[in-house]
């Protein structure tokens, strides 16, 4: 019998258990929690239940990790010391991927998908319609306006992309529910509203947080943070 | 143009001999080399520079200090951290357990201080191990291109009862569906290259010689790594008789060296191919232990996470846990999330 609860993760997972690995590594990052690294590195490794992990976030995340914002100030030892440490970081995620059967690569080729995960990106990214619940604006608008001078971004980068993959594996595995495990609020605050203006969107999916608390303000333990649980009922 | 290639040069003896020859002799060619007397030195070097080849000492015991292991140890921990990294063991004392343990931990190479080589000296033969090493960092890895394997495995043994042996092991924990082949040492070094044709070689063979055949076919066996693999089962000796062979077959770079006195072989045996499958078209990563990990210094730029992670406001944080919760309850209430 499957196991019911699946998960796919975001880059942002990557990173932070590369950095729950190597204290040091986001040390000095204000972004960094350690706290919530060292859970994200539980959920991954101990982790019963099938955990995703797109083709499309392992390269982000090589690109993330080994490739940007190379300091050209170091002469070339230092850039290639730094390298070999970061890319022996990557082997170690690398070697606990291959190594756990609970944790799965998703490549976009022998998925098995029913459509391109990039054309349900297309139609996401394209969407007038993902600026139409104003609640969900006035948040951002707060936020934006106390952090990042007004600024804000909602499916950036790869995140539409990530919820077409999350689309495509919900679409082809409809006795498993599907949660997109990320860092990323914005995703996680819009991901219900876009399940709601796209209603041919599966409904076995949801979105987590990982940066989260264990428990919901009733008390109860998030879904996301229960390991063993292969059977997962929500809670009423 | 390539830069000189690093080394780092650990041995507890700098004034041995063969230590001081070896060193004018890499300094002579134009290598820069950093020696250190102490493992913890040499672990702190490695934090602290890149280098393209390490020259290691397994026994340490002239000059103890904080670190606890030998020169194998190191290799492990070195090769662990980045499974590129090219460690030549460099030792007088090495007992057959060190070789099949180098071997294991893949070392680039494995030099007895008193070896005599085509070379020559021992110090001959570590410059060529050094200049081979050294080839490599300049030259192109083959290794990027990771294929499925194909489902048949390759058994060559001379000994048809070993051959059943490790065949009906390795059958109980096979897929059904997986062939296992089984060849004469002597049909396949006739037989054509074959490397696509297998997920993995085993050779089984008790001793081998030094003559020109048997190396040969060592060479044949390991050809065309990691596609597939090659493990190689045979006798720990502890003898002067059998060292330059398992000496060799430990320099041929085997996937895996599994000792055929050993009461537990067939299981190392399954668990090698195991391994092998897994690393398939790859070279094999290791699990770095913490102490290891927790010693890199390395730093991602501050920022890096700020596409994904900012902080809230308090009441902001708060309102944002309220709204989820509605949300996935108001979600959960119309039965979305049921299978």
């Amino acid at each position: 019998m499957k196991p019911d609860v699946a998960y796919l993760i975001d880059t942002n997972i990557l990173i932070d258990w590369a950095c729950a690995l190597s204290p040091r590594l986001c040390g000095n990052d204000k972004w960094f929690d350690a706290k919530t690294a060292g859970r994200i590195r539980q959920f991954m490794e101990e982790n019963q239940n099938p955990v995703y992990i797109p083709d499309l976030v392992w390269a982000e995340f090589l690109g993330v990790f080994l490739q940007k914002d190379l300091d050209m100030s170091l002469d070339l030892p230092k850039l290639k010391l730094r390298f070999r440490d970061l890319s022996g970081l990557v082997d170690q995620i690398d070697n606990k991927i291959l190594g756990k059967p609970e944790l799965k690569r998703v490549s976009v080729l022998d998925a098995g998908f029913i459509r391109s995960p990039f054309a349900v990106a297309d139609e996401l990214a394209r969407d007038i319609q993902i600026l139409s619940d104003q609640n969900l604006l006035n948040w951002l608008k707060r936020k934006s306006n106390q952090h990042r001078k007004g600024m804000e971004k909602i499916l950036d980068g790869i995140d539409s992309a990530l919820i077409g993959y999350l689309y495509c594996l919900a679409e082809i595995t409809p006795g498993q529910k599907i949660h997109f495990y990320t860092s990323d609020r914005r995703v996680e605050m819009f991901f219900s509203h876009i399940r709601n203006i796209h209603q041919n969107f599966p409904r076995n999916t949801g979105v987590f947080d990982a940066r989260r608390p264990m428990q919901n303000l009733s008390g109860r333990p998030r879904p996301s943070h229960d390991l063993t649980l292969k059977n997962w009922t929500s809670p009423s | 143009m390539s830069t000189p290639a690093k080394i780092l040069f650990m041995d507890d003896e700098p004034t041995q001999t063969v230590v001081v020859n070896a060193l004018s002799r890499l300094r002579d060619e134009g290598y820069e080399i950093d020696f250190f007397d102490t493992m913890s030195a040499a672990i702190d070097a490695y934090y602290q520079q890149y280098y393209d080849v390490f020259i290691l000492d397994i026994d340490m015991h002239h000059r103890p200090d904080t670190a606890a292991g030998d020169g194998v140890k190191l290799l492990q921990r070195f090769v662990s951290l980045y499974n590129k990294t090219r460690v030549i063991l460099f030792s007088g004392a090495g007992t057959v357990t060190h070789w099949f343990a180098a071997a294991n931990a893949h070392c680039f190479g494995y030099v007895a201080k008193d070896e005599e080589g085509e070379a020559g000296s021992s110090v001959g033969v570590l410059l060529d191990k050094v200049r081979q090493a050294v080839e490599l960092r300049d030259g192109i890895d083959p290794g990027l291109t990771v294929t499925r394997y194909p489902e048949t495995g390759l058994i060559v043994c001379g000994d048809a009862a070993l051959a059943e042996q490790a065949m009906a092991q390795l059958r109980s924990a096979l897929p059904a569906s997986f062939r296992l082949e089984h060849l004469q040492p002597d049909t396949f070094m006739e037989s054509q290259a074959d490397t696509g044709r297998y997920a993995f070689r085993v050779l089984i063979q008790p001793e081998f010689s030094t003559r020109q055949r048997q190396l040969a076919q060592i060479d044949r066996m390991m050809a065309g790594q990691p596609y597939p693999h090659s493990i190689v089962v045979c006798n720990a000796e502890d003898s002067n008789r059998l060292r330059k062979s398992i000496l060799y077959v430990a320099n041929a770079h085997p996937f895996r060296m599994i000792d055929l006195l050993g009461p537990k072989w067939l299981q190392e045996l399954q668990q090698a191919v195991s391994a092998a499958l897994l690393w398939h078209g790859r070279r094999e990563i290791f699990e770095a232990e913490s102490d290891a990990l927790a010693g890199l210094t390395v730093s991602l730029p501050e920022g890096i996470l700020d596409s994904w992670q900012d902080e809230l406001p308090a009441d902001l944080q708060q309102e944002l846990e309220h709204q989820l919760d509605e949300l996935n309850a108001a979600t959960d209430a119309t039965g979305e999330y049921s299978a």
